[in-house]
């Protein structure tokens, strides 16, 4: 699934990573795809502007240090960023949850399906 | 050759990313580098090609024209922090082209020390010369009510300009301290603010040395000094800008 699938919901899942641990922007692509087996495809071109998007709104941090011998920069979330993280959770378990009962009940309907 | 292709994509990427801020450019092709680098070795320890490896990992970045365009399009300043650099710039050039005025205020005075009244206030018709107007002018003392006349205008003219250069200059202590207090963020950049005041202040000269020159030539000099010396301040205004403006633009770090 390629980043269209994930269009809107790209901060959330950003947010939702870094949360967990201070991450560059490499181990972030690549949790996300280990977290989702793959189904999660973001590329490299949208998430580092959107990580520099975050960071200039103030919900991101960042500091350069050294993994493994390079130059990286580490992101990690600030309280902004924090609260901002637990607003758009809560938004889209709403919309998730009320997607899911519509199409439950359209299952239900329609059996073939 | 294994790192070929990445350097050609890193230049690419410097080569495009002049229209980026120089902090966020070095950061953006410090992480790309790294990325490209992390992604090539992973791929190569897993049996891929390094040219392959680089290929696609450069693929994943997409060009670099996009990925400097998604850049500026966060950078970009919202309309309601432009206003905000609008109004603060036009408050400081308001300022100082109040100062201006009343610098061309002294000026003025010294035409008047210097040539009398007649230099700086324009000489009043017949029609103006009025019993009422004369006994106003009058009040303040001598017989002559021409005279009187152009010694009214002449002080008005002077002190007034005075005057708007005072409050100019307690506008823009105020600014600065107001914006010293609360931390305001600049006006526009230096170049657009001193390119209108530059353009501003030409206006003025030009338009002042024109009513100077109508004055010398109507009315045999009186009252071109209120022009003239409104188009000395204005022209030397607009140099000292311009001189500034050329060593900015001429220094890429200024600019």
């Amino acid at each position: 699934m390629r980043l269209d699938a994930v269009k809107g919901h790209l901060d959330l899942l950003l947010l939702s990573i870094i949360a967990r641990q201070p991450a560059h922007g490499y181990a972030v692509i690549a949790e996300m795809r280990e977290q989702t087996d793959g189904v999660l495809e973001l590329t490299e071109g949208a998430v580092y502007p959107a990580l520099h998007r975050l960071e200039s709104q103030g919900l991101l941090d960042s500091e350069w240090c050294s993994v493994a011998g390079r130059r990286r920069r580490l992101y990690r979330l600030t309280a902004s960023g924090r609260h901002a993280l637990g607003r758009e959770n809560a938004e889209w378990i709403t919309l998730s949850s009320a997607i899911s009962t519509v199409l439950r009940s359209t299952t239900r309907a329609v059996p073939a399906l | 050759m294994s790192r070929d292709l990445i350097e050609a994509y890193l230049d690419e990427l410097m080569q495009a990313s002049r229209r980026l801020p120089p902090r966020e450019a070095r950061h953006l092709i410090a992480e790309a580098e790294a990325h490209l680098h992390d992604a090539t070795d992973i791929a190569t320890v897993s049996g891929i090609d390094p040219e392959s490896a680089q290929r696609d990992a450069i693929a994943k970045f997409g060009s670099a024209d996009d990925l400097v365009a998604r850049e500026r399009s966060h950078l970009r300043t919202p309309l309601r922090v432009l206003g905000g650099q609008v109004i603060r710039s036009a408050v400081v050039l308001g300022s100082v082209g109040a100062i201006a005025v009343g610098l061309s205020g002294l000026i003025a005075a010294l035409f008047d020390l210097i040539g009398g009244p007649g230099a700086v206030a324009t000489a009043p018709t017949p029609a103006e010369l009025t019993t009422s107007n004369c006994a106003r002018w009058l009040s303040h003392g001598g017989t002559d009510c021409r005279a009187a006349a152009l010694s009214d205008w002449a002080f008005e003219t002077i002190w007034y300009r005075i005057a708007f250069g005072v409050f100019g200059a307690a506008a823009l202590l105020s600014y600065r301290w107001l914006a010293k207090r609360r931390s305001w963020r600049g006006g526009l950049s230096p170049v657009v603010n001193e390119t209108i005041a530059i353009t501003l202040f030409l206006c003025a000269a030009i338009w002042t040395l024109g009513m100077g020159i109508d004055a010398t030539v109507v009315s045999a000099g009186h009252g071109s000094g209120q022009w003239f010396s409104a188009t000395l301040i204005a022209a030397v205004a607009a140099s000292i800008l311009a001189r500034r403006l050329t060593t900015r633009l001429r220094d890429p770090a200024l600019a």
